[in-house]
């Protein structure tokens, strides 16, 4: 029955091979996916040992890409746990399906290799192993002040997870966290303030994963290009220059008040004594209230002027400022609107490698 | 009473420019003048006081003007040598000239009940006036200094009638401080008013006498002042 279920997919994977051969020349294949179309069909035909080698051989191959990594190591733990019970090496499969769990903890087995018994040992590596995996989006556009990019990140168990941004030059920042995740998207903001947090440049993505369950850590290295153009913003000015704004008052006459009791003080104490008849002046003193009152106009002309005159209102001039104010706050309201709709259509474009550094 | 129609005929010439002039100022109101006086007489000195007390009123342009004022008391009793010091006054003056300075001249009787004197002196005076807003303050100053003249009559020398002659027969000068709080047409005064005027009999000095006041007055008033102007500003962009 498995012999005859082996045949048949060993056929059906040949058509299949045949197909992607005919694909060659449309398609430029890697070595690696080469040689793991090799140890596949190895595995169809039953050669176990063979497609174990040929699939390990591929994964010493560089570059590797993750998703080879991944299905050389589905193809080794197939061929390392068949279904024929002679050629099962649990340990030896256990420990490449927790070898996939690390980099892959919610990587199902394809259906060319797996079998219940496999599905199985795929579960109990996926209880015992600690494993991260990350899945950005290779090209993210971000417009305007608030919307955030995501890099989304499985593991195989509660972590803490933490996000770091490695600039080409300068120290490393922190963009986000999350706790007891299993399944979360880290966000970080390009914009801060209205202005691009992190200029233009190569940077490097740097996720710790913290295993809360077991003293474990992972780290994984992607290769960002962030190209954040600089805001440009229109300068608002906070306040009208006074230069523009003109004297809404004259200037209170306090000197003239100052002349001006001098002069009542002076005027009073002559027109009493200057104007008196001379014969009578050999005869009587004048009148003493006239000092007394010319002391009471001189101060309190000097000192009511100097207290009561706030200056006189210029209507011509309140009218100009007015209109100088009006055209302030309308080319800042302007500027503002403009500006705010410069930052709602900025746009910034990051490019993250899927594929970890090694 | 030719010089009155000549008061009056100046302001009233200059009426019609009050009203189309940029600088219009008028006023009545009462006036209460605390007065001493220092008298010499046939009798010899004697100080008195006394109140006299009035109206006045003023209406003036930048280029004319008219007041006019009453006023009558007691200044002194009758037994201050054969004199019950009653007083009246009455005159009314033109100006011309700027408010900050203007001559005027104009027509006024005195009359004084007295056993020794005429019953009334016709007055004409003519002097100087200056009168000075103080601007938004509200306070405005006043000084004003003139001659008093009369026509008395010269005694008749022999084979000729008796005749008059104009004098000087005496001076007057007033300060004064309005103060006019904003949008309100009241005004109070302050001031001080000498006068000093000479009786004469048959061309002769037969009295002296000065009085010494101090101006209280309340009245209502409408200003209109000069229009301030602006100083040269930078243009608004």
């Amino acid at each position: 029955m498995n012999n005859a279920r082996s045949r048949c997919r060993c056929a059906l994977l040949t058509m299949v091979a045949l197909a992607g051969a005919q694909n060659v020349a449309a398609q430029a294949r890697s070595p690696v996916q080469d040689l793991l179309g090799v140890a596949l069909v190895a595995f169809n035909n039953l050669k176990y040992a063979e497609a174990d080698s040929i699939a390990s051989a591929a994964l010493t191959l560089t570059p590797l890409r993750r998703a080879e990594r991944i299905r050389a190591l589905q193809i080794r733990a197939g061929a390392l746990y068949p279904e024929e019970e002679g050629a099962q090496k649990r340990p030896e499969a256990l420990a490449v399906l927790r070898e996939l769990v690390r980099i892959a903890p919610r990587a199902a087995l394809p259906r060319e290799v797996t079998w219940p018994g496999l599905e199985v040992l795929l579960l109990e590596a996926k209880r015992s192993t600690f494993g991260i995996s990350v899945s950005p989006q290779g090209q993210v556009f971000i417009t305007g002040p608030d919307e955030l990019a995501g890099v989304p990140v499985q593991t195989s168990r509660p972590a803490a997870i933490y996000l770091w941004l490695y600039p080409p030059s300068g120290s490393q920042v922190m963009l986000d966290s999350a706790r007891s995740a299993t399944n979360s998207t880290l966000r970080f903001q390009v914009l801060r303030n209205g202005v691009p947090r992190y200029p233009t440049g190569d940077y490097r993505l740097v996720l710790v994963a913290v295993d809360e369950s077991a003293p474990d850590t992972m780290r994984i290295e992607l290769a960002a290009n962030i190209n954040a153009p600089p805001l440009e913003f229109l300068p608002v000015p906070e306040r009208l220059d006074s230069g523009f704004i003109r004297p809404e008052r004259t200037r209170p006459k306090r000197s003239a008040g100052i002349m001006g009791g001098i002069v009542a003080l002076a005027g009073t104490i002559v027109a009493s004594r200057a104007l008196r008849d001379s014969e009578l002046r050999n005869l009587a003193g004048g009148d003493s209230r006239a000092i007394s009152v010319g002391i009471v106009l001189g101060v309190g002309v000097a000192g009511g002027v100097w207290a009561l005159d706030k200056g006189q209102p210029i209507p011509e001039n309140i009218a100009a400022n007015k209109q100088t104010r009006a055209e302030f706050e309308k080319s800042v309201s302007e500027a503002r609107s403009e500006n705010a709709r410069r930052l709602r259509s900025y746009r910034a474009e990051i490019n993250i490698n899927p594929e970890p550094k090694p | 009473m030719r010089w009155l129609a000549c008061a009056c005929g100046l302001g009233l010439c200059g009426l019609p420019a009050a009203v189309s002039a940029q600088y219009l100022e008028t006023r009545i109101g009462a006036l209460v003048i605390p007065t001493r006086q220092n008298l010499l007489n046939a009798q010899g000195l004697s100080h008195n006081s006394g109140t006299v007390s009035g109206g006045e009123f003023l209406i003036r342009n930048d280029a004319f003007g008219l007041y006019g004022k009453y006023l009558t008391g007691t200044v002194g009793t009758a037994s201050a040598r054969s004199d019950d010091g009653r007083l009246r006054l009455a005159d009314l003056r033109a100006m011309i000239g700027a408010p900050i300075f203007s001559v005027e001249g104009g027509y006024g009787r005195r009359a004084r009940s007295g056993s020794i004197s005429d019953g009334a002196d016709n007055l004409v005076r003519f002097g100087a006036r200056s009168s000075v807003d103080l601007g938004p303050s509200g306070l405005s100053l006043s000084l004003s200094a003139n001659a008093v003249g009369r026509s008395d009559s010269v005694p008749a020398s022999a084979g000729a009638s008796t005749s008059k002659k104009f004098g000087i027969v005496g001076w007057e000068a007033a300060t004064a401080v309005l103060y006019q709080p904003r949008r309100v047409p009241v005004y109070v005064m302050l001031g001080y008013r000498f006068e000093r005027i000479r009786s004469e009999k048959e061309y002769a000095p037969i009295r002296r006498e000065e009085l010494g006041g101090v101006q209280i007055g309340i009245g209502v008033r409408y200003l209109r002042p000069a229009k301030p102007r602006s100083k040269a500003q930078p243009q608004v962009p």
